[in-house]
């Protein structure tokens, strides 16, 4: 697995309240991650969409309607594939419950102790840049575990899913029609039991 | 009740993010470090609160987890590679109620720490005993011993750190009992607390 160097590796921190956003802020800092801050759900969709971090703290009560739950969903939905570990202070069975279904790569509860919160930071990027990396399995590998067979063709298509390639980027490098490739990328799904891009590079990352 | 416990635990988290700031601004040795100790003392009642409100009814906790889970917590706080030192824990399971835990907690952080700071100094090989059990006539004794240079006189020195168990006792209505046996031994006979139903 290629080392990222800590210098490289950006990180959101979404929480509004600004001293524990501080104190975490340093506490990565000094690690040598970069670190940007957001303190309600506007501030944090806007730098998201802009500039995908490599890995997102979440806070779930933001102090507004939105919640770091419904930020995750939006991630989800868009097919924006960042890893995001909640940090919170709810660990009720109900919210428990409501987060598992977005598939977090860690959940830290508050108070938090830093040692913990630098640990679950590491294995959430090593367990993110794992599944890049198993990517470069090879076909017969995949199609071996798999009940229904993955053509070239497709392999190719979820290589360049699994690079984060947008379908008109697809389009262009395949030579194929949009409407090919949405055909492509729906057997692709079928075939490997998913329905998103994150559920996909999760699925891979498991095989 | 729910959003109580939110609070709570947002609160500590507050004071304990407040003491770590602060623990990293200053440039004094003595300073960095009463802050680092206060923050841990945050930490280790804070760990009780998460512990707690996990289960919904609950009054109290198995104290030989909150054990395993606050000795690991100081272990990585003044960090310590697990290695280095011996940790054996023998505890009986035993669900403490809350009022009881927290004064416990506090002094089970200070005798660690303080085993931990002064007892070996670096050196690797160290260990420490911690036991907690109920005794014939009913009360808790806890015991914590260690294989270092042991106490350099008996009579409990004026530190911050023996001060605050001095006060922890008298809740408890606790005798403390410092000695030496081939390193520091502690020993803390519990007569008033109260069991978790």
């Amino acid at each position: 697995m290629a080392e990222l160097k800590k210098t490289d590796i950006n990180i959101l921190v979404v929480e509004d309240d600004t001293i524990i956003q501080l104190d975490i802020k340093e506490v990565l800092e000094s690690e040598g991650y970069v670190v940007h801050t957001a303190i309600n759900p506007g501030q944090a969709l806007v730098f998201i969409k802009d500039s995908p971090p490599d890995l997102i703290l979440l806070d779930i009560n933001l102090d507004d309607e939105i919640t770091g739950i419904d930020i995750a969903k939006f991630m989800m939905e868009k097919h924006i594939d960042v890893p995001y570990i909640y940090l919170t202070s709810y660990t009720d069975k109900k919210t428990l419950h409501e987060v598992k279904d977005t598939i977090p790569s860690g959940y830290i509860a508050k108070p938090y102790h830093e040692g913990q919160l630098l640990s679950t930071v590491a294995i959430a990027l090593a367990n993110a840049s794992r599944k890049i990396t198993s990517i470069h399995l090879s076909l017969d590998q995949i199609s071996e575990k798999l009940s229904r067979e993955i053509t070239e063709k497709e392999w190719a298509i979820t290589a360049m899913l699994a690079k984060g390639m947008s379908n008109a980027q697809i389009c262009q490098k395949m030579n194929l029609s949009v409407n090919t490739v949405k055909f492509h990328i729906k057997n692709i799904y079928d075939k490997l039991e998913v329905h998103s891009r994150s559920e996909l590079l999760l699925r891979l990352g498991n095989l | 009740m729910q959003e109580i416990h939110h609070r709570v635990k947002n609160n500590l988290q507050l004071v304990s993010s407040l003491l770590s700031l602060q623990s990293r601004s200053v440039e004094d040795e003595a300073a960095t470090r009463a802050l680092v100790e206060g923050q841990s003392r945050v930490q280790s009642m804070a760990l009780i609160h998460k512990n707690l409100y996990n289960d919904n009814a609950a009054s109290g906790l198995e104290v030989k987890d909150y054990v395993v889970q606050l000795t690991q917590q100081l272990l990585q706080t003044y960090g310590i590679n697990p290695e280095n030192v011996d940790l054996e824990l023998d505890v009986d399971p035993i669900c403490l109620d809350v009022s009881t835990l927290v004064p416990l907690a506090l002094i089970i952080n200070e005798l660690i720490t303080n085993a931990l700071k002064y007892a070996f100094e670096q050196h690797e090989g160290g260990a420490i005993h911690l036991s907690l059990k109920p005794t014939a006539e009913q009360h808790l004794m806890l015991r914590v011993k260690d294989n270092g240079k042991g106490f350099d006189q008996l009579e409990a020195s004026d530190g911050f750190g023996t001060k605050l168990i001095k006060a922890l006792a008298l809740k408890l209505d606790a005798t403390v009992n410092y000695f030496n046996d081939n390193g520091a031994v502690v020993e803390i006979c519990v007569k008033n607390y109260k069991l978790s139903q």
